[in-house]
């Protein structure tokens, strides 16, 4: 069931003639300086990261019963790091209060919600085509199983944060995060905040956030699950889970395999025949190994291994005659947490070690091009609740990229460490939040980045929500370092974000209505863009202001009773995104649109529930967007799902079948890279659990 | 007869006028290499011509001329972004200049230096680069295969040449169709991959040559089409278009008759040594003919038309001019 909060934005104006950053000493151009390696500040942030690093491989290597003593260790050595004098005095005893993680319940922010029902029913998915059939959310996809990345309230893809388990996982040297390479059976819970963030989270947090999470039920001794369906253009996608433990320990294995040639019927032009797409197949093996300890009601621990290879062909877009270019991604990400809940205080510890490398070739131009990075990261989290209405957290995070990208010249670091605190108050209907985020890169401090948020239910039916912050997001270290063309003297994109919703449910005998409409505003500076230097190529430069404001409605309605239910929900957003700066190259007037943000966007969604059958409908109409050449004509696309779901005991499952574009549209959403045409995809899913192993 | 010595004699006035060709041969190049400003000379001189370029140590990337010897004629891409479509020079010389005019202006001057500063341009041979015509012809990642996907889309790519004098940027423009995809029958399409001679004597005197690119693949970045092209054998006359200059370079060559039907005469009054050349008007060499005291040309079969004649001494110095055939 998508759970959708209304969200409002307001209109404020930045303030153009202040300071974005502060230095640490003189002012300098941000990213103007060299890291000081003499620093203790970096030294220390590395030694700790190392420490980070080999714990994790230790956590790996040396099992499971040495794992609090080495995450105590660490944590430690963090808190002397970060200079966060935590303190808390487990002694006391207080009655139980609920401890809220304010970051992910951000008052004011409006949300969706998938829950692992709803990632289980749509498991054969990437995250991109999920989010392209589930949410109203712009998902700008090369066609097929090819690059697809996600807009969010008019902001580019790099403005939009991808986390899994609170983490961010985007590339440091692209910004972005491939959707179609995470498999929904990866993630138990998908979190989606709309709109900025950047407080809570940090840099890249202003669109908004697609946090991943993997959640374990300590109550189940076995589950095995075994899925695999079989569609159009030789798709062939196979996952499975085997969960094993018992109330103290649980290991999850997670493993999805796919593959598929992709060759759809082209028909570019109704003056040429028709003819199928080449060098587009694809294949991809991933496994995520989650290991989770509950020693008792206070800890809790976890490591999370996600192992992933991919091979894409790239193929020809509808001018080009030929392609033979390919690329592979592989990465390894290792994960741990800590979590220690007791009374009015809870404690969580992260660290994160990700390694990441895509190698795109074309043998055609007789190139080859390597990408490789690695990430550390270390979080951690202090709730307390000082009251049931008073909550505080402190938060800090270093986090360290490295890549030695060969068009660098030399291997590039990027580090960053941030403090948090924010403060909730929530009394009956009324919540209201206050944080704010300091954050130190190897140049200086950051100006504070606030936010500020209230949410206040109005009568029994009425939610109203306002939320102001501040947004930013760093350069990525191909906009600092690329050679030719990278800029080490970039500033960070930043500006304010304002939202205010008003929303409206009301539920009697089996009905449930909700409408809820939502408006933002915001304005960023210094957008950075690659455009014409003093040199003969692109060089990365703050060369913009973009406006951006729009609104995003929905309207719902549902009806249950025993062996049926029908819902139905009506999405609709506009959105301007316009530049404020004209430039010359790219050719850029006052007011244009940006590239791949539609105006207008529209989401029908109807489900029907009978007697264990079910049937649902979606269609999705995009306006009109502008790509690099040609303007992209709007589309309209509708999808059918059937499926049969069985529950019989400890065994349950589903077969399903899935109609893609069942309109046969012609239709792109990037210029020139046609999208498949009517497709479908047959399958099954079963699943045992058992309770008593 | 009267008439016929006219014309030789009229013929005999144009080769008289001193002229200076930029072959780039004399940079002795080794096969399958080239010159991209790694360098940091800042350009080359040949002739009377000098070609500036730019070359980005930190980045290892150029602009304006790079001079080459080669030859790869298949792979697509900027990786083969010094090799002529022809795979050799023009005239089937060994070296030629490739030149590349980025964003924003995709443009480039030439200077003209020496004897021929304020002269007259006579004309050069063009052709694509493999970079950009393979990409015209089958696109790539980021430009259009030319005529779309119907392939009746009017595209083209052009060099257009114009000139400065004294500071001033000429009215006068020479436009250069490297591919021309306008036509209203599909067929007479075409993406120039021979050396193709461009007469400039209609730009008239100048001091340097401004050459630049427009496409039809043009977007909001920018033009699409690589805006690359290879030049050879460009000729200048040393001095002012109506004067002759120095007499010690005066060559005593009649070609006769003009225009001819059957047989063409060459009168080597010089001895000169070398060889002579002669081209269509879409430079497909005709014939290559060593040059003796006086020699003919049988011409009876060849297609009516205007043809280059080029002589080509052993010391590289070249000598040229036309020809109708009836």
């Amino acid at each position: 069931m998508l759970k959708q909060d209304a969200t409002v934005k307001m209109g404020r104006r930045l303030s153009r003639n202040k300071p974005e950053y502060l230095p640490v000493q003189n002012r300098k151009p941000a990213f103007g300086r060299k890291v000081n390696s003499n620093s203790a500040f970096d030294h220390s942030q590395v030694i700790v990261l190392r420490c980070v690093y080999i714990l994790l491989k230790a956590i790996v290597e040396v099992g499971l019963k040495h794992i609090r003593k080495y995450i105590i260790t660490l944590l430690i050595a963090l808190v002397a790091c970060t200079g966060l004098q935590a303190q808390f005095d487990t002694t006391l005893v207080l009655p139980e209060m609920q401890v809220l993680e304010l970051r992910v319940n951000a008052i004011g922010t409006e949300k969706i919600l998938f829950d692992k029902g709803q990632l289980e029913e749509r498991s054969f998915f990437s995250l991109a085509d999920f989010l392209n059939q589930e949410s109203n959310i712009y998902v700008k996809s090369y066609g097929g199983n090819s690059l697809s990345s996600v807009s969010i309230q008019g902001a580019s893809a790099a403005q939009t944060l991808i986390l899994w388990n609170g983490l961010p996982i985007q590339s440091p040297t692209l910004g972005q995060l491939d959707l179609a390479l995470i498999p929904n059976n990866f993630s138990e819970e998908v979190d989606i905040q709309l709109g900025g963030n950047s407080s809570s989270w940090g840099s890249g947090a202003i669109g908004g956030s697609i946090n991943l999470k993997n959640e374990v039920d300590y109550n189940q001794n076995l589950e095995l699950s075994y899925g695999a369906s079989l569609g159009s253009y030789s798709n062939l996608i196979q996952q499975g889970k085997i969960q094993l433990g018992n109330a103290k320990f649980q290991s999850v294995s997670r493993v999805n395999y796919q593959r598929g040639t992709n060759d759809f019927i082209i028909s570019p032009d109704p003056t040429v025949s028709d003819y199928r797409q080449s060098n587009a197949a694809f294949a991809q093996a991933g496994i995520l190994q989650s290991f989770h300890y509950r020693p008792n009601a206070n800890h809790d621990i976890a490591v999370f291994t996600w192992i992933q290879q991919s091979a894409k062909e790239i193929p020809s877009t509808i001018t080009q005659k030929n392609s033979e270019a390919f690329q592979e991604d592989a990465f390894y990400r290792l994960m741990a947490e800590w979590k220690y809940t007791k009374n009015k205080h809870q404690l969580k510890t992260s660290f994160g070690h990700f390694r990441e490398k895509q190698n795109y070739e074309d043998p055609l131009i007789d190139l080859s091009a390597l990408n490789k990075f690695q990430s550390l990261l270390a979080e951690f989290d202090y709730r307390l609740s000082i009251h049931p209405r008073h909550q505080l957290q402190l938060s800090s995070t270093t986090v360290l990229n490295t890549s030695d990208n060969e068009a660098y010249g030399k291997k590039q670091t990027q580090n960053r460490s941030a403090l948090l605190a924010a403060y909730s108050y929530q009394f009956k209907r009324l919540a209201l939040q206050f944080s704010i985020r300091e954050e130190c890169t190897s140049n200086g401090f950051l100006l504070p980045v606030p936010y500020m948020g209230w949410q206040q239910g109005i009568g029994q039916n009425f939610t109203f929500k306002l939320k102001v912050s501040r947004e930013f997001r760093l350069p990525t270290l191909n906009d600092l370092y690329w050679a030719p063309g990278g800029n080490k003297d970039l500033m960070p994109e930043s500006g304010w974000s304002q939202e205010l919703g008003l929303s409206y449910s009301q539920e009697s005998d089996g009905h449930q209505w909700s409408v809820a409409h939502s408006f933002f505003n915001r304005n960023i500076r210094n957008w950075i863009m690659w455009a014409p230097g003093n040199q003969a190529f692109w060089e990365a430069q703050n060369i913009n202001k973009v406006w951006s404001l729009g609104t995003m409605s929905k309207v719902g309605y549902s009806y249950t009773r025993a062996k049926f239910s029908v819902a139905t929900d009506l999405n609709f957003n506009y959105t301007r995104s316009i530049f404020q700066e004209a430039l010359r190259f790219p050719r850029i007037a006052v007011g244009d649109q940006l590239l791949y943000t539609p105006v207008f966007q529209g989401m029908a969604n109807f489900r029907l529930n009978i007697v264990g059958f079910e049937l649902r409908y979606q269609h999705q109409i995009v306006g009109q967007t502008q790509g690099a050449n040609d303007e992209i004509p709007r589309f309209h696309v509708g999808n059918v799902h059937f499926s049969h779901p069985f529950d019989q005991g400890n065994l349950a499952g589903k077969i399903f079948l899935t109609i893609n574009n069942i309109f046969n549209q012609n239709y792109v959403i990037v210029e020139r890279r046609p999208m498949p045409g009517t497709n479908v995809l047959f399958g099954m899913h079963i699943n045992f659990k058992n309770k008593k192993l | 007869m009267r008439t016929k010595l006219l014309l030789a004699a009229s013929f005999f006035f144009n080769l008289v006028c001193s002229q200076t060709t930029a072959t780039f041969e004399n940079f002795n190049l080794a096969a399958d290499s080239a010159l991209n400003g790694s360098d940091l000379s800042g350009g080359y001189s040949d002739g009377n011509l000098f070609f500036p370029n730019t070359y980005d140590v930190q980045f290892g990337s150029w602009a304006g001329f790079s001079v080459s010897t080669k030859t790869d004629v298949t792979t697509p891409g900027f990786t083969n972004d010094l090799s002529c479509i022809a795979g050799e020079g023009a005239l089937n010389s060994n070296s030629y200049a490739v030149g590349y005019f980025p964003f924003p202006l995709y443009e480039q001057v030439i200077d003209i230096t020496g004897n021929a500063d304020g002269g007259a341009m006579e004309g050069m041979y063009v052709n694509n680069s493999t970079y950009g015509f393979l990409s015209m012809r089958d696109g790539d990642a980021f430009a259009k295969k030319f005529g779309g996907v119907s392939g009746s889309d009017p595209d083209f790519f052009k060099l257009k040449i114009q000139k400065y004098l004294n500071g001033s940027l000429g009215s006068e423009m020479v436009e250069f169709y490297l591919a021309d995809f306008r036509f209203s029958d599909s067929s007479l399409d075409y993406i120039v991959d021979e050396w193709t001679y461009v007469d400039l004597t209609s730009l008239g005197n100048a001091d340097s040559l401004l050459l630049s690119f427009e496409s039809s693949d043009t977007g909001q970045f920018g033009i699409n089409t690589p805006t690359y092209v290879c030049l050879d054998e460009l000729t200048t006359k040393d001095g002012p278009a109506t004067s002759i200059r120095s007499l010690e370079e005066v060559i005593h060559v009649g070609v006769y008759p003009n225009p001819v039907v059957a047989s063409l005469s060459i009168r080597n009054q010089d001895d000169l040594r070398g060889e002579v050349l002669i081209f269509d008007i879409a430079g497909k060499q005709m014939g290559q003919y060593t040059i003796t005291k006086q020699f003919e040309i049988d011409v009876t079969d060849w297609p009516s038309m205007i043809y280059q004649l080029v002589f080509r001494e052993t010391d590289g110095k070249v000598y040229r001019s036309s020809f109708v055939k009836k």
